[in-house]
């Protein structure tokens, strides 16, 4: 009886280990989302480079030769044109049916937002006489979205945006300039008096002044009683030039000012868009949320408007969420519509989904499903909140490892150099994978010199590299497609080697972003001239890593 | 069996290092990928090599410029029209518009210094040298090799 029962025990646990294996050698070539010879040649690279240089890698997509995605490629009689804000807002809202934006936790929809920044941009174009429009106010709610809005509509009429960090303490070019309330008006302490016109967005917030100065209006003064509104007619003129034109500036948390082009936005749409894979691509059923923390909010307001506008253009529609410090949970304040999610690589409410406690059968779900992605094979099954169920991707955003050295164009100091980048393993970001049951797409920001990533690892890479590589390198994908990337040698870093495609990051594109103090763009050039002027290249000045084989960027830790 | 090891056991499989730090190889494809080649300085010996046969890409060189025409295939790579150019000087052929082989130096003859070209004729590849500038990268100059060419 023994022997038969250990002969079936045997028997059976064979025929399982058979079943298996013949499962993985048939199944998973089958069902990988990414074969690895793909895996391994995610980029363009040169056949040439010069000396002290690596070849110029660019995106797999964007072969050399072929021009950059640099906009919406619409049509201007027989020509093609880039496209600016005016096209991409008047197409959103010829989508503009059923979609809305989701601030502060409640739903406006997108004709009612438009009708109010129509009304503002009117506003604002009458009253700016200088052509610069101040915002210190928070673009996750009601007045500081539609202010920012008002302002990009109003760059086509020649009034600039500046996105600012902070109200600022001295006097600068500004004719008019949004807070966020009648506490941060006291506390200008009378420098109210530079502005021609001071708007008060929340006027719930704080105590009015008893005498309100004829200088101050409040958001809602100017856009009482709005209706919603369908239309945004923009007509381009015939010579293209709105597409040159500035679109804003944004002032960094160290006062240096940087200054993009309408030309950077649609590169950067554009090149998110082309970011999804086929079948996979974006829809009017997609709803983006950004989660805004603490650490983050300085850069949102230039970098939040290329997934926002592109989800918006598509029909789908986007939640801006602040998240407090002592938010606890991610599940519990997003909207469960979100299907794409952007959020801080370092977010807490990251570490809150990877620290959850678990039942045995979750923990097990969570190896199985591991071990399929480590293997290529993508699966929900893991998944640990049904508030996560439709979401399916989540973008981490990280910065470089010095973005103040990148936006100031000065090499960062020795102390600085030596500082270690927290990036989360790649291990890690399989488990995030299997916990909210969705791909992730790691994105390497230079928030202030580039708009949209410089980098982004594919939808469908879900390789685990060795915990050597992990602990050393944070790896980032290949290059966008609206950029293309060199490496070159620095004194700073002897030790890199050109030769085995090591050095500082160089980049060139459209989305990149120009200094607007006359010396920190004075030394900008002196700085591009010595790294191969002439051919427009930008030094990431502090950002070093190398291009492995699989074309892909990894920064140094 | 490594898969089935993870999957009943808890396991991940972990990818080879592709950035090269630890010294291991990434693939056995991608180890073989030839390395970029370093702009600078060709002889006719080194020029040679690029004619689109014995490598995949097409150098040519015109007043000692040498240009990457490896995306003009069609028309310098084997069988095309101009393929006699490839890997070689072009300089007298082009000056001449003349596609004969012996408008060509061999990589171990002395460099043509084109001293007996007529005035139309240098405009002309004054005006080929042009087009390539604005039509193919420029990674390197010719030069004779010490010992070969001098």
């Amino acid at each position: 009886m023994l022997y038969v029962s250990l002969k079936l025990i045997t028997t059976i646990s064979l025929v399982v280990v058979a079943s298996v294996w013949f499962g993985s050698k048939l199944v998973i070539n089958s069902r990988r989302d990414l074969h690895p010879i793909a895996l391994n040649g995610q980029a363009n690279v040169g056949p040439t480079r010069k000396e002290k240089e690596t070849a110029v890698y660019r995106n797999f997509t964007v072969p050399p030769g072929f021009p950059l995605s640099t906009g919406l490629g619409l049509s201007m009689g027989y020509k093609l044109r880039n496209g600016n804000f005016g096209d991409i807002w008047s197409n959103i809202m010829s989508l503009s049916a059923e979609n809305f934006v989701e601030l502060s936790g409640q739903e406006y929809s997108v004709k009612k937002i438009n009708a109010i920044s129509k009304c503002l941009s009117k506003y604002v174009v009458q009253h700016s006489e200088s052509g610069r429009l101040g915002i210190a106010a928070p673009i996750f709610e009601l007045p500081g979205f539609t202010i920012s809005i008002a302002g990009l509509m109003s760059s086509l009429n020649d009034v600039i945006p500046v996105f600012l960090s902070s109200v600022p303490r001295s006097k600068q070019e500004l004719d008019i300039l949004a807070i966020d309330s009648w506490t941060t008006f006291h506390q200008m302490n009378g420098s109210h008096k530079w502005y021609k016109i001071v708007i008060v967005c929340n006027d719930h917030s704080g105590q009015p002044p008893q005498t309100i100065p004829p200088n101050v209006v409040t958001w809602k003064d100017i856009v009482s009683n709005q209706e919603e509104d369908t239309v945004f007619e923009y007509e381009p003129p015939k010579d293209n030039s709105d597409d040159t034109k500035l679109l804003a500036i944004v002032s960094s948390p160290w006062n240096l000012s940087t200054s993009f082009s309408h030309m950077a936005l649609v590169s950067s749409v554009s090149a998110f868009i082309k970011s999804f894979p086929m079948d996979n691509e974006l829809s009017g059923k997609d709803h983006l949320t950004v989660v805004i923390e603490e650490a983050t909010k300085y850069y949102y307001p230039i970098q939040v408007w290329t997934k926002i506008l592109t989800t918006l253009l598509h029909g789908g529609s986007a939640s801006l969420l602040y998240a407090e410090p002592k938010q606890v949970d991610l599940q519990s304040c997003i909207n469960e519509k979100t299907s794409l999610l952007q959020i801080d690589s370092s977010s807490p409410l990251l570490d809150s989904i990877l620290q959850s406690s678990t039942a045995v059968l979750q923990e097990l779900k969570l190896s199985w499903a591991l071990s399929l992605l480590s293997e290529g094979i993508f699966t929900p099954s893991a998944l640990s909140c049904s508030a996560f169920h439709n979401i399916r991707c989540l973008f981490l955003s990280t910065t470089v490892l010095d973005a103040r050295a990148v936006t100031a164009m000065e090499m960062p100091s020795r102390k600085v150099q030596t500082k270690a980048k927290n990036s989360r393993s790649t291990l890690t970001l399989n488990k995030l994978r299997a916990l909210i049951g969705s791909r992730l797409v790691v994105e390497l920001y230079s928030p202030f010199m580039v708009m949209g990533p410089i980098a982004c690892t594919n939808f469908f890479d879900y390789r685990i590299l060795p915990d050597s590589v992990d602990s050393r390198l944070s790896h980032y994908g290949p290059i966008s497609t609206s950029l293309e990337a060199k490496l070159v040698e620095d004194e700073h870093r002897p030790e890199l080697q050109s030769s085995k495609r090591q050095g500082m990051l160089c980049i060139r594109g459209f989305t990149i972003g120009k200094p607007v103090e006359p010396e920190r763009l004075e030394r900008a050039l002196q700085i591009v001239e010595k790294f191969d002027g002439g051919e427009g290249w930008m030094p990431m000045l502090g950002v070093y890593g190398l291009f492995g084989k699989d074309g892909c960027f990894y920064e140094f830790k | 069996m490594s898969f089935v090891k993870n999957f009943l056991f808890g396991g991940v499989k972990t990818s080879e290092d592709p950035t090269g730090l630890t010294g291991e190889v990434a693939d056995n494809q991608t180890a073989k990928t030839e390395e970029p080649i370093v702009e600078g300085k060709f002889f006719p010996r080194t020029l040679y090599k690029y004619n689109g046969h014995d490598d995949e890409k097409i150098f040519i060189a015109i007043k000692g410029k040498v240009f990457d025409c490896s995306q003009g295939r069609q028309f310098y790579g084997p069988s095309g029209p101009y393929s006699n150019f490839a890997g070689h000087d072009a300089s007298r052929g082009l000056a001449t518009n003349s596609f004969e082989l012996d408008t060509l130096r061999h990589w171990d003859q002395p460099m043509d210094d084109l001293s007996d070209l007529t005035g139309q004729d240098m405009e002309s590849l004054n005006g080929w040298l042009e087009h390539f500038q604005n039509k193919y990268p420029c990674i390197g100059e010719l030069v004779p090799e010490p010992g070969v060419n001098i």
